[in-house]
């Protein structure tokens, strides 16, 4: 043990007064970057219609975000910087008075810090360093991003839209993340959040079940705390094929049930989330093929669930298995043209008061053709599929009826950024 | 497992003894939409608001208006050697010839200097001068040795000026 202490206090002291890389000072810049695209989409979906209203299938839509981007370097060779991303995201309008469907919000916001022998330190809103900074195998550079793109836009429902694992998945809760430097082509990063609440203040005025730092609530809340990511990357190149592959794990506490707990008290209780994840891509001639695996104790696209047996009546938790989801992706480009296609296949509990599997399945074709830097063509088509058996998704509930739904939607715009 | 965990552990070690190298942020996964397109309009990123605009090839090398070598060591080189007359100065190429000087105090002896600018980095070694001393013998003047430190003294100087100038910059 005595060693062990001896060798972290020695690598400590190396990494903080070892020999820094010789740098330049810079001194620092403020940038301001800027997206904005316009789909029109055609979108034929089930459950079209409710109470009388009924949907149509065109339809244009917008989207913009504006990053302000702070960057220097110090004399000792210290970079830093901040990242500020304001997005239009209130894009489903659920109260009229609350937000239009143009009010700004921010995305992430983060500053960082970075040694060049001792890594980077990220604190802020954030992804962290699985479903952010070293996801690996999700091809998204065709079209708006596939499986991954725009499509989900213009689709009404939020059980219309599959739950899956993508870059963003979880929240950009506040967060310490670190990322190490490059070492013969390995790179790794950790982070660590309280709970899952980003942006500043608590998040309540009184104690109540809205506050951030939630420890226990009664009847048990599906909220994550003391969020945890590790993930470990490679990159290399092998006779002119580019290779990139991660592991990663994900793992949180759940809110605790502060009433009464256990099997049939009426109370549900959540179940401690943990997720592994691998991912590759490869890379040459103009070919980029990936794919990537999840698998754990998680419900929907990486959010805590609830235990089995936990609950009562109508609300018994019957189901808690494990889900799992794979993605695979292939794109091609040729001069300013990319073409590509990618799909995923989720399996999850989905309704947990459902005994059945939920499986939600889509895949995707497009392509985008780049104008001018900066300036793109996009045009995509997107299927989407969601099945499982007892549960209605047109009604949200239990049913034998809608227990399968689908989607297509086939979209193109233009796309800008600076 | 052990291995895997020896291997966890190897990597805080490589940290810790600066064998890494550091991992710029543009090679990190960005979810944002913006990330998605790629390149920019105007081609840099982002419209600059504040600061000195970086992002072409560090160095001063190909930022001011063509030059073939070190923009700090060219015009460190050309501050240092302005007391010399110049025969000659090539940007491309990165030479600098000087004429034959002969100081008021001593005008019995001339120097000349001839200076090399190595590449575009800017770096200790980038720069070589040579001097060249002459005594006059009557009517004739006559190669005589040069003090070994005098051309280290004068590529010391540039490098100080060129630091000087760099700082200068980083500054602005």
């Amino acid at each position: 043990m005595r060693k062990i202490l001896l060798a972290t206090t020695a690598v400590a002291a190396a990494a903080l007064f070892g020999p820094a890389e010789a740098a330049a000072q810079e001194a620092p810049t403020v940038r301001v970057g800027g997206y904005f695209r316009f789909n029109y989409a055609f979108t034929d979906q089930d459950g079209s219609s409710l109470n009388g209203n009924n949907t149509g299938k065109n339809d244009f839509a917008s989207d913009a975000e504006v990053h302000v981007i702070v960057s220097g370097k110090a004399a000792n060779g210290i970079s830093y910087g901040a990242t500020i991303e304001i997005q239009e995201d209130q894009n489903r309008q659920s109260t009229a008075t609350t937000a239009t469907k143009t009010s700004l919000d921010i995305d992430e916001q983060y500053v960082w810090v970075a040694s060049p022998t001792f890594g980077q330190l990220r604190v802020g809103d954030e992804d962290g360093p699985v479903t952010g900074a070293f996801l690996t195998g999700i091809v998204t550079n065709f079209g708006t991003g596939g499986i991954d793109g725009d499509g989900y836009d213009n689709i009404i429902g939020a059980n219309q839209r599959p739950s899956y694992y993508a870059g963003g998945a979880l929240a950009d809760s506040s967060k310490v993340i670190y990322s190490s430097p490059d070492f013969f082509g390995f790179d790794f990063g950790a982070s660590f959040a309280f709970n899952n609440g980003e942006g500043e203040d608590s998040g309540c005025e009184a104690v109540s079940s809205l506050c951030d730092r939630l420890g226990s609530s009664p009847g048990g809340i599906l909220r994550q705390r003391n969020e945890r990511q590790a993930a470990i990357r490679y990159r290399g190149s092998f006779g002119g094929v580019g290779l990139q592959a991660m592991a990663g794990y994900i793992g949180s506490d759940v809110v605790n049930n502060s009433t009464v707990t256990g099997p049939l008290s009426g109370q549900i209780s959540g179940k401690q989330m943990s997720a592994y994840t691998v991912g590759a891509q490869l890379a040459a001639y103009g070919f980029l093929v990936g794919g990537n695996y999840i698998w754990g104790d998680y419900n929907g696209g990486i959010a805590p669930m609830a235990r089995r047996g936990s609950g009562v009546g109508a609300g018994t938790i019957v189901d808690d298995r494990e889900a799992s989801q794979i993605t695979v992706g292939a794109s091609y480009t040729i001069q300013a043209l990319t073409v590509g296609a990618n799909a995923y296949y989720v399996r999850n509990a989905g309704s947990q008061t459902v005994g059945a599997e939920r499986k939600d399945r889509a895949w995707s074709v497009g392509a985008n053709y780049t104008l001018a830097p900066g300036l793109q063509l996009v045009a995509e088509y997107l299927n989407i599929q969601r099945k499982e058996n007892g549960f209605d998704f047109l009604a949200g509930s239990a049913g034998a009826a809608n227990n399968k739904v689908g989607t297509d939607v086939f979209l193109t715009g233009v796309r800008i950024a600076f | 497992m052990r291995k895997i965990l020896a291997f966890g552990l190897l990597l805080p070690v490589l940290a810790g003894c600066g064998y890494g190298r550091p991992v710029q942020n543009d090679e990190y996964y960005d979810d944002s939409r913006r990330a998605r397109v790629s390149g920019r309009l105007g081609g840099n990123d982002g419209i600059l608001i504040v600061g000195t605009d970086r992002s072409q090839p560090q160095g001063g090398g190909s930022q001011e208006g063509g030059l073939g070598v070190n923009a700090y060591l060219w015009r460190a080189t050309l501050d240092t050697l302005s007391f010399l007359p110049l025969t000659s100065a090539d940007p491309f190429g990165g030479v600098i010839i000087t004429d034959w000087y002969s100081p008021p105090a001593a005008p019995n002896e001339r120097f000349r200097a001839t200076a090399y600018i190595l590449g575009r980095q800017l770096r200790s070694d980038g720069v070589r001068v040579t001097v060249f001393r002459q005594e006059r013998q009557g009517s004739n003047w006559v190669d005589t040795a040069v003090a070994p430190t005098t051309a280290t003294d004068l590529e010391n100087q540039v490098l100080s000026r060129a630091r000087e100038l760099r700082s200068q910059s980083a500054a602005r």
